[in-house]
């Protein structure tokens, strides 16, 4: 913690009077103006930029250090492991935005949007122009319901992970307003930001550093993608003998065969979502379209399915059936059912929907899916890249997703207490988000991050619940109100090798946002 | 600086560094805020006279890491738009040196050891002088222990 100038002050005023104590240094002494001020004033920025070299001169301090320090010093020594340190990235996403009128509108660059709960702003890096009637670069202000809307792609005002916003969050506008304003909301998921890498961060990468970065191993694939995705999280290696491996026993005999290995990678902390256009088309019964291995790739689920050019609230009632696709691969993994493609790049899905009689519906639907980022590119880049090991079959999944949801019930100190509900929510988010593979989710520690803030107690219990989505399209349902644990069960596919806790600041449900993540306050 | 009384006994004293250059006491004599040739300490009320100049002149947030030190007594004296008379200086004064009692107070309450002598009960402005084409504040200063200063306080011309 880096010292004040008072406390310097303090501190000088203390050593003065132990040292004489004849000497007057109350406020507005000589003394006290020209030594005991001046003094601080100087030794102030020494002592602190004494203690954050302290802190970072050598490894074991930097580690121990409270703070999170960005010292060169471990720069040095991260190169000789052929190291940089990770600079962090934005969270960037598009804002809809409704009027309702349809008049040309100009958006200047740096324009702020807020989201008020969180409170974070969000930049909009480029002018525009929004009308009816585009020319390249403008943005088109489209007719929808009585009303008009427009999609602005803006990006997080600062790098870090915080700024991941979800789908239909409100905005407003900060510092300027935009004419005939009616509202504005995230449009789908924001990509998830990445914080300056701490020194303890750049620490704990030293070991992969140096290491070969190949497909050979555990750690050096972790390292080699870790190096090409810089929000990578982890993964999880289940080779031919696991239990929840099937792909190897694919044969006449159901013998284990060597060589096959299937990789659960967890590439971001939070989800994104992608907006799909789709032509449905009408069965005889009930409207269809089809979600593409290139569309979608490795998508966990659809969230929602609107119509376009007419305005309903929520979602169309929808199911799909997953399937797969292998033909136009030429050097595609062995997959022989659609349980193996499940969260797989070759997964494809056909999403089946009704809508009320509605004579100006022509089948054009905007679908939002949850998917994690770059599993296309991945399973892509390890069957193409030189460093392909022959004979070997890695097929890439995204984790099976465990949807967590906690809600916490919190008593105020004082009544008059305002608690930073937002900056809590975002601690048990990156906490929930960051649990690696066997790790459970501990009520304990809950309570500890809650006991961070000015609270005077977590009503207990906590019930933490979970849904597991599991490669065969089933859900399982697991709670507890200790610690929530992955099952094993290697049948279904689900075990602490394969699946991972998701958790959500807010997540789109039918008709209304639902929070996974709730706090209330007495 | 006029000095209607006097303790003699020092022993124990705190001292601070005597700015106020020039006494020559018991006489009145004009007092130059200066360090001298060779430095001297003061304590008593002669000390504490010394601290309520210091805060008083100091122009509230002139000290970037201390901007609660100071009164806004030179800050709107200085203050060119406005045409002032006697009747503003004096309540351009009593606003500044509300706050400085104020402070005053709050930091002898922290330290009800002190002597009586140094610490501040009240102080008022008696009045305006001009001479010479300068303009100085006759102050009366009465501590705790019931003593009673008057002095001058020249203002320093604006640069």
């Amino acid at each position: 913690m880096s010292e004040t100038i008072l406390d310097t002050q303090l501190r000088l005023e203390q050593f003065i009077s132990e040292v004489d104590p004849n000497v007057d240094i109350s406020p507005g002494s000589a003394f006290s103006e020209i030594v005991v001020k001046n003094s601080a004033v100087l030794q102030n920025p020494l002592v602190n930029d004494l203690s954050a070299v302290s802190q970072g001169d050598n490894i074991s301090k930097a580690l121990a250090s409270e703070a999170d320090t960005y010292n060169p010093a471990i720069d040095g020594v991260a190169a000789n492991y052929d190291l940089v340190r990770g600079e962090g990235s934005k969270s960037t996403g598009k804002i809809k935005i409704k009027v309702s009128t349809g008049t040309n509108i100009y958006i200047k660059a740096n324009s702020l949007f807020l989201q008020p709960v969180l409170n974070l702003n969000y930049v909009v890096t480029s002018a525009y122009t929004v009308t009816r009637n585009p020319n390249t670069g403008d943005i088109p202000l489209i007719s929808e319901g009585g009303l008009f809307y427009f999609v602005l792609p803006v990006e997080a005002e600062n790098a870090g992970p915080e700024y991941q916003i979800n789908d239909q969050m409100l905005l407003t506008t900060s510092g300027f307003t935009i004419p005939n304003f009616v509202e504005a909301a995230a449009y789908g998921n924001f990509t998830t930001g990445l914080a300056q890498e701490t020194d303890k961060e750049l620490i704990s990468r030293l070991h992969t550093g140096l290491s070969n970065k190949t497909l050979l191993t555990s750690a050096s694939l972790s390292a080699y993608l870790r190096d090409t995705y810089p929000e990578f999280q982890t993964l999880s290696i289940v080779g031919p003998n696991s239990p929840e491996m099937t792909r190897a026993k694919q044969n006449v005999f159901g013998l284990t065969t060597l060589g096959v290995a299937d990789v659960y990678v967890r590439t971001a902390k939070g989800l994104e979502t992608l907006q799909l256009e789709k032509t449905a088309i009408f069965d005889g019964t009930r409207w269809y379209f089809d979600i593409d291995y290139n569309d979608a790739p490795a998508f966990y689920k659809v969230l929602s399915i609107v119509p376009t050019g007419l305005t309903v609230y929520g979602t169309l009632e929808f199911t799909q059936e997953v399937n797969y696709n292998l033909a136009e691969f030429e050097n595609a993994n062995k997959i022989v059912n659609t349980r193996e493609a499940r969260f797989t790049r070759y997964q494809t899905a056909r999403v089946y929907f009704t809508i009320d009689d509605t004579p100006q519906f022509q089948g054009n639907v905007l679908v939002t899916v949850s998917l994690q980022p770059y599993i296309g590119e991945i399973q892509d880049t390890i069957n193409t890249s030189d460093q392909h090991i022959v004979c070997a079959d890695y097929l890439v999944k995204a984790v099976i997703p465990c949807f967590t949801t906690v809600n916490i019930s919190l008593k105020k100190k004082k009544a008059s207490t305002v608690l930073p509900i937002a900056d809590i929510k975002k601690d048990i988010y990156n906490y929930i988000n960051s649990r690696g593979f066997g790790e459970n989710v501990e009520v304990s520690e809950l309570i500890n991050i809650c006991h961070n803030y000015e609270i005077k107690s977590v009503v207990l219990p906590i019930k933490l619940t979970g849904q597991i989505y599991t490669p065969g399209s089933t859900v399982i349902n697991i709670s507890s109100e200790n610690a929530l644990e992955i099952p094993d069960q290697p049948n279904s596919g689900v075990t602490k090798r394969t699946s991972l806790f998701i958790a959500d600041y807010a997540t789109s449900d039918a008709n209304k946002l639902t929070e996974s993540i709730t706090i209330t306050t007495d | 600086m006029a000095i209607t009384n006097t303790t003699t006994d020092y022993t124990g004293r705190k001292k601070d560094i005597n700015i106020f250059q020039g006494l020559n006491f018991p006489n009145k004599s004009t007092v130059t805020l200066a360090f001298g040739d060779i430095s001297n300490f003061c304590a008593g009320i002669q000390k504490l006279v010394q601290r309520y100049a210091i805060t008083l002149l100091t122009e509230l947030g002139s000290q970037p890491d201390f901007p609660d030190f100071g009164s806004t007594l030179l800050t709107r004296l200085n203050n060119t738009s406005l045409n002032l008379n006697i009747v503003d200086v004096r309540g351009i004064f009593n606003l500044a040196n509300a706050k400085v009692i104020r402070q005053f107070r709050q930091q002898q309450s922290q330290s009800p050891s002190n002597f009586q002598d140094e610490q501040l009960n009240t102080a008022t402005l008696d009045g305006v002088s001009v001479s010479g084409g300068k303009v100085g504040l006759r102050i009366k200063i009465l501590s705790m222990a019931g003593e009673r200063v008057e002095f001058v306080l020249p203002l320093p011309n604006k640069t």
